[in-house]
């Protein structure tokens, strides 16, 4: 069964590289305005565990499109001939620098690829193409036209009335915005212009698929490691044998700010490996301005979109309080007429109403020598690993649909002001509520990771994206 | 056949190593871990035995070896971890945490013991302070300690910290916790009694200790019934029938009335046992020879409802702590992780180095203003403004409309350079589209122009945009780079407004 390669070729600053970028998710493809940027055909295989299902070739644009055409038609008149003319161009001018890019372009397609035509749909149509497309069409080579948009303008229909000439397949695909559903829609179209291919282009999909699965369940992985961490962070301090208040104060603002930079510490590993996952290892975020990313996870503008409110930490406390106390009352067998539940309500409820704003609660230990060991964390505020999730869920979704030809650092503006959370399912807010209060005790085990996991992986098939802008 | 001691070592180095591995790249680990993974292939075993034969072939990759290719053979083979490695180190102070709990819960039994068995003589020793002090408290202990440990009940901090000093097995956890890498007892749950490894092996510190101070407690009781004279009696303020007593006291004893009926009380000693302080006289040699025979069931009672219990939670603890081990290397983020890799295709784009990053200059500089006069030849390139537009062009710049010369890679050059050369020029203008990027073939053009007009004329490029209003910044950009790299002095980049 042959492989599927598939040659990227056009004029030159056309999107060539950005679609190759995309399609194969790598970040390190040169990609410019500046023309000529490619210089020689590069080579990308996509492999599923080392066997190679399709190739993508990155080449540079024509330069001298015209010469060579003229070279061509002076070879032959006859269609049957023209493959043989651009094998002859090729072996002609292998070493002439002046038709240097036009080699490297054609090369692949005498080798056996298939043709991807990109041309920019922003920009207008223009008759200089033609030589491009009637040099292709002497290849003899299957052969699809990508319309890329690189900009505002709208040129698309002008440039179908040229294509459909020339190409039996004409498609629309913004390198720089297509989503993950868009790749593979045009993944599936590749396999139109070769029958022969389509086996190992469906297998390259369904691989891809279960790769995009996967992504999302390791980051979800990922995401829970690090709330289950950071809920159990403790910072502890020597008091000395006497401590008066003030000094306590002091001792308590000093280890809070410890503990907020070991969790933002943690935060951004966090996001590196998610990004890691997704194959954005160089992506940057934007650490300037007002943008999401670099407003402070502990600023009131995160807590208000991410978190929860007063009332909500209430009644969530009252639910669980209601919870525990009517373990209580099934105890003694309904004898005690709900008091548990109604007071266990009433603690729960009191309890995070007066406790949401505090961080960590401050323990005093005994040390050594009679010294006093003084202990903030693990987090006790009910807020807190929402806000951490909520961010994290915003931070995936930005990268999960991020493009590897695009290159401009993660960011967006918080434009509304609605609570994140809120649109979770009802089932789910419940469960992480229940998987949040247990992190908060510390009685998440690791056989209970994997559900955990799972209820988060959850919340990353949503789209937060929508909401908030 | 891997020892418990081992496994464990190895589960603690595999999480330590992994833990450590998160710093190396997402896509290096996918290839390396499924590289394995498809080595073990499709072997039915357990996710504990699967680590443990990644963890083998890793090893041997690192030292050359041929790898093996199945799990079952591989997991007998998981001697990877060196002698002074940290879960080889903790593996250690874990036995002799253990073998310190025991020796002291001894010497502490036999301590206590001594007191509890204090008799001068006068007064017997009383069962139910003996029992409460040797089997009670340990009793409620145990209780404590199991409930505690199942189920976080929420206590007063001073109650948390009374449990703390009181518990040998959480001394052994902070003694444990100082001698290791700060992080280790985090990876195994330690810290905060999160994981059932910790909990477990808390619960096994204490019946290390716990069965030595029954041990010594046995040891002490068995030596002084042999080489002293002890009188056990009872005493109570209460007005209890001495049969009451007996009724329980042969309750206590029924776990061993069918095969050591020497060692329950009867009813007759039961009640010639009670004693009264205020009677304060010296016990009668006869009478104490009778109060002796109360030691067989006393050690009975120690042994049943002290140290076999213990033994019994030891099993129970020591099985469960099997399983949690065996689970170190089952669950937790990083082993499930691992374990995904394991099994998920690597899906892969390699294209060998990545490429150098390009150097963006989007600073656009100044251009002169197009310009023409009555000995300038206007040159369209590739249809750059359209014919019926041309007119419109000029008239918008208050210029009047030159004579035009169309010039394009699909038109006859030479007629057109032919062309421009009568009137000789003084300037040529060339007006091109700014969105699209200036190609060889339009250096070839301009080399060309150059070749055929007098070398001193100058020559402009306009780059316009779509609207032929102006020319976008960065592609101005584009076209000054791309007209630099030509050595004409007279050859320039000019904008088609101010």
């Amino acid at each position: 069964m042959s492989l599927p390669v598939f040659a990227v070729v056009g004029h030159p600053n056309k999107g060539k590289s950005s679609i190759v970028a995309t399609l194969a998710e790598d970040e390190s493809v040169a990609i410019s305005p500046v023309p000529g940027t490619t210089t020689d055909a590069r080579r990308y295989t996509l492999s599923v565990d080392g066997e190679p299902h399709y190739v993508l070739v990155d080449t540079p644009g024509f330069q001298r499109p015209g010469e060579l055409l003229k070279w061509l038609r002076s070879k032959t008149d006859k269609a049957s001939e023209r493959a043989d003319a651009v094998a002859g161009f090729v072996a002609a001018h292998r070493d002439d620098p002046r038709f240097h890019d036009e080699c490297e372009l054609l090369t692949p397609l005498l080798e056996g690829a298939g043709i991807l035509y990109v041309v920019d749909g922003a920009k207008p149509y223009g008759p200089e193409y033609e030589l491009e497309m009637e040099i292709l069409r002497w290849t003899g080579r299957p052969r699809m036209a990508l319309i890329n948009k690189i900009g505002d303008g709208d040129f698309e229909a002008e440039w179908r009335q040229a294509l459909d000439q020339y190409f039996s397949i004409v498609r629309v695909f913004d390198a720089l915005h297509a989503d993950f559903e868009k790749r593979i829609s045009l993944l599936r179209a590749f396999a139109e212009l070769d029958e022969a291919w389509r086996p190992r282009l469906e297998r390259a999909i369904s691989a891809l698929e279960s790769e995009r699965a996967h992504r999302r369940l390791r980051s979800a992985r990922e995401i829970a490691a690090c709330l289950k961490e950071t809920i159990a962070f403790e910072e502890h301090a020597s008091a000395g044998a006497d401590v008066t208040p003030a000094a306590l104060d002091a001792l308590k603002a000093r280890l809070e700010e410890k503990l907020r930079q070991r969790i933002r510490r943690r935060e951004t590993q966090m996001f590196d490996r998610v990004q890691q996952i997704y194959r954005h290892e160089t992506l940057s975020r934007e650490e300037t301005g007002q943008l999401i990313q670099d407003v402070d996870m502990f600023a009131r503008e995160n807590w208000e979109v991410f978190g929860l409110s007063r009332s909500q930490l209430a009644m969530t406390g009252a639910i669980s309080g209601a919870a525990a106390g009517g373990g209580f009352d099934l105890a003694v067998g309904g004898t005690s007429l709900l008091l548990g539940t109604g007071i266990g309500a009433l603690i729960g409820g009191a309890g995070a109403w007066f406790g949401s704003s505090e961080l960590a609660r401050l323990k005093t230990i005994a040390g050594s020598l009679g010294d006093k060991v003084v202990q903030l964390g693990p987090i006790t505020s009910p807020n807190f690993p929402w806000v951490l999730l909520g961010r994290a869920w915003f931070h995936h979704s930005l990268v999960a649909e991020r493009n590897h030809a695009y290159r401009d650092s993660l960011k967006l503006a918080i434009e509304n002001e609605q609570n994140l959370m809120n649109s979770l399912p009802d089932s789910l807010h419940r469960e992480l509520g229940r998987d949040f209060q247990r992190l908060t005790r510390g009685e998440l085990a690791d056989d209970a990771f994997a559900e955990f996991a799972g209820r988060i992986e959850k919340v990353l098939a949503l789209q937060p994206v929508e909401i908030l802008v | 056949m891997k020892t418990q001691r081992e496994f464990f070592a190895t589960a603690i180095d595999i999480r330590r190593w992994l833990e450590a591995d998160t710093g190396t790249g997402e896509e290096s680990r996918i290839r390396r871990d499924r590289l394995i993974g498809r080595e073990l292939g499709a072997v039915d075993c357990s996710k504990a035995e699967r680590v443990l034969a990644w963890w083998s072939i890793l090893n041997k990759q690192k030292t050359g070896a041929r790898p093996a290719d199945a799990c079952n053979q591989v997991s007998l083979e998981i001697n990877a971890t060196g002698p002074s490695s940290d879960g080889d180190r903790l593996a250690s102070l874990v036995s002799i945490a253990n073998g310190l709990l025991a020796v002291g819960g001894l010497v502490a039994g036999v301590v206590i013991a001594t007191a509890a068995f204090a008799y001068q003589g006068n007064h017997p020793v009383n069962l139910f302070a003996l029992f409460g002090i040797l089997i009670g408290v340990p009793l409620v202990l145990l209780v404590m300690q199991l409930v505690l440990l199942g189920h976080r009940l929420p206590l007063p901090a001073a109650m948390g910290d009374a449990l703390r000093v009181l518990s040998p097995a959480l001394w052994a956890g902070s003694w444990l916790e100082r001698r290791m890498p700060s992080g280790l007892f985090a990876s195994v749950g330690h810290a905060s009694l999160r994981g059932s490894y910790a909990r477990w092996q808390l619960i096994v510190f204490s019946q290390s200790f716990a069965i030595g101070y029954f041990i010594g407690v046995l040891v002490l009781a068995g030596l002084l019934v042999v080489f002293t004279d002890l009188a056990f009696g009872w005493s109570t303020t209460l007005n209890l029938d001495p049969r009451w007593v007996w009724q329980g006291l042969s309750g206590l004893a029924m776990p061993w009335s069918f095969f050591l009926p020497a060692a329950v009380p009867d009813l007759a000693l039961v009640e010639a046992s009670r004693y009264f302080r205020l009677e304060g006289s010296e016990l009668a040699a006869s009478r104490a020879a009778e109060l002796g025979r109360w030691w067989p069931f006393v050690l009975m009672t120690i042994l049943v409802y002290g140290l076999l219990p213990r033994c019994l939670v030891a099993g129970v603890a020591g099985r469960q702590l099997r399983r949690a081990v065996r689970r170190l290397l089952e669950e937790g983020p990083e082993i499930t992780a691992l374990l995904d890799r394991l099994r998920s295709p690597a899906v892969d784009f390699d294209a060998g180095d990545p490429e150098a990053p390009v150097l963006q200059d989007r600073r656009a500089a100044e251009m002169p203003v197009l310009d023409i006069d009555e000995r300038t030849a206007v040159i369209v390139w590739n249809n750059a403004v359209e014919a019926v537009q041309y007119p419109e062009f000029w008239s918008r710049r208050n210029l009047p409309v030159p004579a035009r010369h169309d010039a394009a890679e699909w038109l006859d050059m030479e007629a057109m350079l032919t062309s421009i050369r009568t009137p000789r020029p003084g300037r040529v203008v060339i007006l091109t589209k700014g969105w699209e990027p200036p190609l060889l073939s339009f250096l070839d053009f301009l080399t060309a122009v150059r070749n055929s007009i007098r070398s001193e004329a100058s020559i402009a490029v306009v780059p316009l945009n779509a609207t032929r209003t102006g020319v976008d910044s960065s592609d101005q950009v584009v076209w000054s780079r791309a007209i630099a790299q030509l050595p004409d002095p007279a050859l320039y980049v000019a904008g088609a407004t101010s």
